[in-house]
């Protein structure tokens, strides 16, 4: 026969589990905007082609990238860069980045972002194992992992990353919901934490879902290709094959999966 | 270079067909270069030939030699240009060659090598296989040979193109027994023949395209002269709006072959659905095509220099969140089993 004691216990421990249980569930799921973002699998890589030629400067891709992604407004952080370089030069250090007029006959742009490598620097010194390499290509950063070191701005040889030396500010109007978070399971917010370092992603809430990323999306005059290297049929493919592009930097030995062409 | 040579010569056209665009500046203004230069056309077999009589529907290779230039300032070598009579370029299929650039009916095949400096043989040899339409017009074409690095004109030679109906099996005569019922004739709609004028009503003014000419006539280089909103190409094919690049094919040709590839103009927003082109129309103005000049954003506030931090960087704690409430939860579950443990 059950004593009361007992039966107390009882209570006490099924009530406790079935209460821990479940909030212990919203631990482990994502939070609902991202659940419909695909996880990454190695099926694809993805690449962008980007035709130097056509480029003409305008930074519409610059601006749209902020407010995809969520970047802090007054941050001062562009994930892309646009370099207004020398007539005949691939010198970057020569290279403008301020420049206020273009475009100009005598200059050609070059825009330039995280290039995913296929081996990537920033990944082999993060002391946290921060930032990997997804199947799919991306380089991601676990905002909640990263310390703030910032080895990896020193190691990428594209000034690819940024750190946030303030809290981002982004008004609510104009907050993407899934912008800059990779689909990883513990980001919450759509917005870095301060102290952390962050990139250029390929807007994988977007791709991992077959639209293109924003930058490609609004390029005016067509510069940017994106597409999967794996997949002989897709847009990168055939132009990487036709056009024999070059990589910024190769001699590196970083593998960037982003293509100039022009 | 290439778009430069472009000086077509029109020999073929029709009274009633308007001007093919043609570029005006001739290919000396920017090739000039000084020397002498051999051009030798031959016919398959390698025996020298000017004059080529090909059959409708077949296919005839011509092989062109020439020599370099000792005073190449060029990066991309010599090449070998086939001008085409334009409406012979509408009808031909070429394998091997490239086309020319944009407003020229040419074909060119480059020397891979450019670093021949003193050449002494022919270093450029050009074959080009021409494969002809079934519906190509019967008659006598002119093709200029061009070989324009070599001499203030360039070395040109003419070689005429035959083109002649193909035999066809003479039909066994019908059976006369049984006479074939009387075909009744389609009563045919009454064609308008009166042209449009299409600048009494719609205020165009071109821009860039005003070089097809001047009043109604530029109008009826691309919009057919009698139906309205059709257009219309230069061998009289009837278009329907929508198809514009083909239009533009006829001047653009390697912009045309950029765009097909997927180099040339944007996509739809899915990378993975190649089909859904966009054309031409969509970002160029086909009245004033030149794409509208567009400002630069300003550059974004430079990060440096670094702002000093004024409070330590902190973990908050969100109270409002799910996975904080969750966190306090399992604290509480913790500390209450704990206790009962003891109490045990």
């Amino acid at each position: 026969m059950i004593d009361r004691r007992r039966f107390i216990k009882l209570v006490g421990w099924t009530a406790g589990l079935v209460f821990m249980g479940g909030y212990a569930r919203q631990l482990i799921e994502l939070p609902g905007s991202q659940e419909e973002i695909p996880a990454s699998h190695g099926k694809v890589t993805y690449a962008m082609v980007i035709d130097v030629k056509a480029c003409i400067g305008c930074r519409r891709c610059v601006y749209a990238c902020i407010k995809e992604n969520n970047i802090g407004r007054a941050s001062g952080i562009a994930w892309i860069r646009v370099l207004a370089m020398k007539h005949g030069s691939i010198d970057l250090d020569d290279s403008e980045h301020n420049y206020t007029e273009a475009p100009i006959p005598t200059r050609w742009y070059l825009p330039v972002q995280c290039m995913q490598c296929g081996n990537p620097p920033c990944v082999h010194v993060c002391p946290v194992k921060a930032t990997w390499k997804d199947p799919d290509g991306i380089i991601v950063i676990d905002y909640d992992r990263c310390i703030g070191c910032r080895y990896c701005m020193a190691a990428c040889p594209y000034w690819a990353r940024h750190f946030n030396w303030k809290e981002p500010y982004v008004p609510p109007e104009e907050m993407t919901p899934e912008g800059g978070t990779y689909g990883l399971p513990f980001s919450t917010s759509p917005i870095r934490p301060i102290g952390v370092v962050e990139k250029c992603t390929f807007c994988a809430h977007r791709t991992r879902k077959g639209i293109e990323p924003k930058c490609v999306e609004v390029c005016p005059v067509g510069a940017r290709h994106f597409g999967d290297l794996n997949d002989p049929d897709s847009i990168v493919s055939k132009l990487i094959r036709s056009r024999q592009g070059f990589r910024l930097k190769e001699e590196l030995g970083t593998e960037p999966h982003i293509y100039y062409v022009g | 270079m290439i778009s430069l040579i472009a000086l077509t010569v029109l020999l073929y056209a029709p009274a009633d067909v308007h001007a093919f665009p043609t570029q005006t500046s001739p290919c000396s203004a920017c090739h000039g270069s000084d020397g002498s230069g051999i051009l030798v056309v031959t016919n398959a077999t390698g025996a020298a030939q000017t004059s080529f009589t090909v059959l409708r529907g077949e296919t005839i290779t011509i092989v062109i030699e020439g020599r370099g230039d000792t005073h190449k300032d060029y990066t991309t070598g010599p090449a070998i240009v086939v001008e085409f009579d334009p409406n012979l370029y509408q009808k031909i299929t070429m394998s091997g060659a490239r086309p020319g650039g944009e407003g020229s009916h040419s074909y060119y095949i480059q020397d891979g090598d450019p670093n021949d400096r003193e050449p002494t043989a022919n270093d450029v040899k050009g074959e080009f296989t021409i494969a002809l339409a079934p519906d190509t017009p019967i008659q006598d074409y002119t093709l200029t040979v061009n070989y324009p690095q070599r001499g203030p004109t360039g070395v040109s030679s003419t070689v005429t193109l035959t083109v002649a109906e193909k035999p066809t099996p003479t039909p066994a005569p019908p059976p006369t027994s049984t006479p074939a019922p009387k075909a009744t004739p389609t009563p045919t709609p009454p064609l308008t023949t009166t042209k449009l004028d299409c600048l009494k009503c719609h205020e165009i003014r071109l821009k860039v395209h005003d070089k097809l000419g001047s009043g109604n006539n530029a109008c009826w280089v691309c919009h057919d002269a009698l139906k309205k909103k059709t257009l219309r190409l230069a061998n009289e094919t009837l278009l329907p709006l929508s198809d514009a690049p083909k239009l533009c094919w006829q001047c653009h040709q390697e912009r045309y072959n950029a765009w097909s590839e997927g180099m040339h103009g944007r996509h739809g927003p899915s990378y993975t659905s190649v089909e859904e082109k966009v054309t031409c129309t969509r970002c160029h103005d086909p009245h004033s095509p030149a794409f509208p000049s567009i400002t630069p954003l300003p550059p974004p506030p430079p990060q440096l220099p670094v702002p000093p931090l004024t409070t330590p960087i902190s973990i908050t704690v969100d109270t409002e969140s799910s996975q904080s409430r969750a966190m306090v939860a399992l604290l509480i579950t913790a500390v209450f089993m704990i206790i009962l443990m003891r109490k045990r």
